[in-house]
């Protein structure tokens, strides 16, 4: 009982009231307690406990109830008021004791709450005071380090070299330090009030509020310069944008990392004490008020990439190994890239090589023909040969692509493959050779798709049938006339034609020129001499001497019923014989002691025309009845004398044409003369213009486009029916269209695939390279070339190869109608016609496009070469 | 780049700062917070290094949603040594941690 309790005087009633009630009270007040509050029925009053196991009692509860016990007390005690005092007084002291003790430990209790309420609360401000402190230091710091960086930078900009700023630098220094005290008392104070003993957990807990803070330095920065440079305001939306998908990013690819924290000092760090300051959080002010997209995936993938690129060694490798793996691939499919480049360019050089070389002596002679007017029999010859040969080479490889499947297929139609398809599959021996030749070159370089294809068959297997891609199907042309005209050579059927056509095929120098030079005899030389140099050629010399020689003795046999005359005697005899003819007068034309005469082109007339009139004159036809374009009135194959004049003079002007190159001999001035070589009735020749204005010269250099001929195809208005295998006079028909004529002007446009120069390989000053020009832009120059030996052109094409032309013949000319065969070819033309450009001929698109096939073809090869280009 | 190398790539970067006994969030904390200011770094220090027509066109590209690649590019072709400046703001960063 306390000393103030002691001092309370009671009476005497009040007393054994205050007594008993005492007894009670003491007896069991926790039961009073308990039982007060059961018939409350509120069992949240007790219950409860504090830490030192006291029930948490609320005292207001309490007091009421006890109040009203002691009315109740009051009641009972008032006639025995004295009696009860020394009781009640008792009881009032217990009462207030306990009272007071339990007030006490209420007091305690409370005043401890108070007391670490102000120490938060303290520790708050302090926290937050230190805080501030530092957030101001670091902007002060930054401002200046801004500042300073600023002038700094202008100025070794301007002076281009590194200044000391001095004092400046001083005053900057002191900024840096306040600012790193501050932050280190905020730290320090941090751990202190965590209370954080342990070292280690003590040197995390500095880490990590180091890092927090390094960042929330280099945030400031930015900010600062946000601050001090409005051009940036700009940036925001991107920056916060990007942010933004960055942390959605990052969420989506949040690890777990295999380190398991420390509990405690997860626990720790997770405290709330650190949010007090700020700490971390701090950055997103940007990210606030997004709008504008800066890249879905880009940001993230740029921020994750810089984190990782420079953050440690490790990731420093694998990022770098990430780099390099990265370079590698661009720099192999580059090197792979470059391969395919090269390795087509060697392709094209190696393949083109042949054919450029020949193209290009031909362009250059083609220049120096033009520019140096020189007729030269034998270069012009020479000049053919190359040409023919360039030109079998070209077809040869076109061929040979065409048969593996490439290209062509895209670019011709159902008419024009039916015919390309026909150029492959009917090429005369020489070609022939020549494709196998072309396969054989190309075979090292290229190939194909598996083994069914051609590549994998040796040359020498390659047969017809394989060539052109039908093996296995019905030949059209049949397998005799294949047969034939692959075992005899060229002159042999020429040579043959020639005898059948004066009548000399029954006589028996026929029959022994043919075991001498025919298809045994041929079979049996090539094959005794294989592998020797220029045997085809040397054997079709071997023919055409052999020729000559039994034409001779058959005319023999044939005209004046000789006996056998020595050879010499035979040829002058047959000369005699020849001259005999050939010396007979010709109407309108004298002619000298070789069979050569003038024509006098009148005023409006041309050379075409002039040739034609001298056809029609009178008797004249009756003598030029010779070769397969001379007069037959019989065989139906003209329509009147004036159709095969015409035919004709058309022929020889195209033919005198072509060999007068760029001179457009369509340009003749009136009084001009031809002299034409009638020595030689089935092959009628012009051999010079003599015109003294020279129209057709100023007319090709003042013409530099090509000129188109009237009619592409000869054929259109040439009765064929009677050529056959054995006609080779079939020439003429051949030469009888203006053929375009290329210009020097064209020539030197022109430009070789490898940009070599017609100087270069002719000495000759014509440039007919020109930088820049595509690809395209050199077939159509090619083509223009090319169709500047449109004849030429023709007797491969078609003179060339007679199985063709029957072939197309038989097909379409039912009967053997003339009329049909013209229409077909007519309807042929006009169709492939619709497919050439305006300014090409069907001739030059046909070249160009089986140019454009091969260069394709190619393509698809390396393209198919890639894997091993690569490995 | 697959998930378990950026795990060890973050693994690593957290050791190299002596917060590999953090908690798996607050080392996440950390990470993202360095990747925002890197990115907010080099950003800036990229707009910082251009002038006003190349910003006008970088700006461009990045209101019409161009690809990062192509951003890249084109920062690369503008801005001399562009990977060096992304690497040194990393590497800077870094050491501005460590230290």
């Amino acid at each position: 009982m306390t000393e103030k309790n002691k001092n309370i005087k009671l009476d005497p009633i009040d007393q054994e009231n205050w007594d008993e009630g005492a007894k009670e009270f003491s007896g069991d007040f926790d039961e009073l307690v308990k039982k007060s509050q059961e018939q409350k029925g509120s069992k949240e009053k007790v219950g409860k406990h504090n830490s030192k196991g006291i029930p948490t009692i609320d005292y207001g509860e309490l007091e009421k109830e006890w109040k009203n016990e002691e009315k109740k007390r009051d009641k009972k005690r008032l006639p025995n008021k004295d009696k009860d005092k020394d009781k009640d007084k008792k009881y009032r002291d217990e009462y207030y004791d306990k009272m007071i003790k339990y007030s006490k430990e209420k007091k305690e209790k409370l005043e401890k709450e108070e007391q670490l309420k102000d120490i938060k609360e303290n520790e708050k401000e302090l926290l937050e005071s230190l805080g501030k402190e530092m957030k101001e230091k670091r902007s002060l710091y930054l401002q200046k380090n801004y500042e300073m960086n600023k002038v700094s930078k202008k100025i070794s900009g301007f002076f281009k070299k590194n200044f000391k700023f001095g004092s400046a630098e001083s005053d900057l220094n002191i900024y840096k330090e306040e600012y790193e005290v501050a932050t280190q008392k905020y730290v320090d104070t941090i751990v202190e009030i965590e209370g954080i003993n342990d070292k280690e957990e003590q040197e995390i807990m500095l880490r990590y509020l180091k890092v927090s803070e390094t960042l929330n330095l280099e945030e400031g920065k930015l900010a600062t310069r946000f601050k001090n440079n409005h051009e940036l305001e700009w940036t925001k939306q991107f920056i916060g944008s990007g942010v933004k998908r960055y942390l959605e990013g990052y969420k989506k690819t949040a690890t777990f990392l295999s380190r398991k924290a420390s509990k405690i000092i997860s626990q720790k760090i997770d405290s709330k004490v650190l949010q007090m300051g700020g700490g971390l959080g701090g950055g997103m002010a940007f990210a606030v008020g997004l709008s504008h997209i800066f890249k879905t995936a880009g940001a993230p993938y740029w921020a994750i990439r810089s984190i990782m690129l420079a953050n440690s060694t490790a990731s420093m490798s694998l990022e770098n190994k990430k780099k390099l793996d990265e370079d590698f691939e661009k720099n192999k499919k580059e090197e792979i890239e470059k391969n395919i480049q090269e390795k087509l360019k060697e392709l094209v050089e190696k393949s083109d090589k042949g054919l450029i070389e020949s193209m290009r002596s031909i362009f250059g002679e083609e220049a120096k023909q033009s520019l140096n007017k020189v007729e030269n029999k034998e270069s012009e010859i020479a000049n053919k040969k190359r040409w023919l040969n360039a030109f079998k080479k070209a077809i040869g490889r076109n061929t040979f692509f065409y048969v593996a499947g490439f290209g062509v297929a895209e670019i011709t139609t159902e008419g024009f493959s039916k015919v390309l398809s026909k150029f492959s599959s009917n090429l005369s021996d020489s070609v022939n050779q020549e494709i196998i030749d072309s396969k054989t070159k190309i075979e090292p370089t290229i190939r194909l798709y598996d083994s069914s294809d051609v590549n994998d068959i040796e040359a020498s297997e390659i047969s017809d049938d394989k060539i052109d891609g039908r093996e296995g199907q019905p030949d059209s042309m049949g397998s005799k006339e294949i047969g034939e005209t692959m075992g005899v050579s060229k002159s042999f059927v020429e040579a043959r034609t020639e005898f059948e056509k004066n009548g000399l095929i029954d006589a028996d120098a026929y029959k022994e020129f043919d075991s001498l030079y025919g298809e045994d005899a041929y079979n049996e030389y090539i094959k005794a001499h294989s592998g020797e140099i220029d045997v085809e050629k040397n054997w079709e010399e071997s023919v055409k001497n052999g020729k000559e020689q039994f034409m001779g003795k058959a005319l023999n046999e044939k005209v004046g019923g000789m006996t056998i005359k020595s050879e010499v005697d035979i040829e002058e005899e047959v000369e005699k014989n020849v001259d005999s003819v050939v010396q007979q007068s010709f109407s309108g034309i004298e002619l000298d002691e070789d069979g050569m005469g003038s024509l006098t082109i009148k005023k409006g007339s041309s050379i075409k025309d002039t040739l034609k009139n001298f056809f029609m004159e009178k008797e004249n036809k009756g003598m030029l009845t010779a070769g397969g374009m001379g007069w037959d009135a019989e065989s139906g194959k003209f329509a009147s004398v004036e159709d095969w004049a015409e035919k004709r003079a058309i022929g020889i002007a195209g033919e005198f044409a072509e060999k007068m190159g760029d001179y457009n001999i369509n340009k003749v001035s009136a009084g001009s003369n031809i002299v034409i070589n009638l020595s030689d009735t089935a092959d009628i020749r012009i051999e010079q213009l003599n015109d003294p204005l020279e129209l057709g010269e100023m007319s090709a250099k003042t013409n530099i486009k090509v000129e188109e001929s009237s009619s592409p195809f000869p054929f259109n208005e040439t009765p064929v029916e009677e050529v056959s295998v054995e006609d080779t006079s079939n020439k003429d028909i051949l030469n009888d269209q203006k053929s375009p004529q290329i210009t020097v002007e064209n020539v030197e446009n022109l430009q070789p695939v490898d940009g070599v120069s017609a100087e270069e390989s002719t000495g000759n000053k014509t440039e007919i390279v020109s930088n820049g020009m595509t690809e395209e832009q050199y077939v159509e120059n090619l083509a223009k070339i090319i169709n500047s030996e449109a004849g030429e052109l023709k007797k491969i094409l078609f003179d060339g190869n007679i199985n063709l032309w029957n072939e197309i013949k038989n097909h379409f000319a039912i009967g053997g109608q003339n009329e049909n065969f013209a229409k077909f070819y007519r309807s042929v033309s006009n169709q492939l016609e619709l497919y050439a450009r305006p300014d090409e001929t069907v001739d030059s698109w046909i070249i160009r496009m089986t140019e454009l096939a091969y260069k394709k073809g190619m393509l698809l090869q390396i393209k198919n070469q890639i894997p091993e280009i690569i490995k | 780049m697959s998930k378990k190398t950026k795990d060890k790539i973050k693994e690593e970067i957290m050791k190299d700062l002596g917060l590999e006994k953090l908690s798996q969030k607050k080392q996440d904390d950390i990470l993202v917070k360095m990747g925002e200011v890197i990115l907010k770094k080099i950003f800036i220090e990229t707009v910082d290094r251009l002038d006003s027509k190349d910003r006008k066109t970088f700006e461009k590209m990045l209101k019409s949603g161009k690809k990062a690649e192509d951003i890249e590019k084109f920062l690369n072709e503008k801005i001399d040594d562009y990977d060096k400046i992304v690497k040194d703001i990393i590497t800077d960063l870094k050491e501005e941690m460590i230290v």
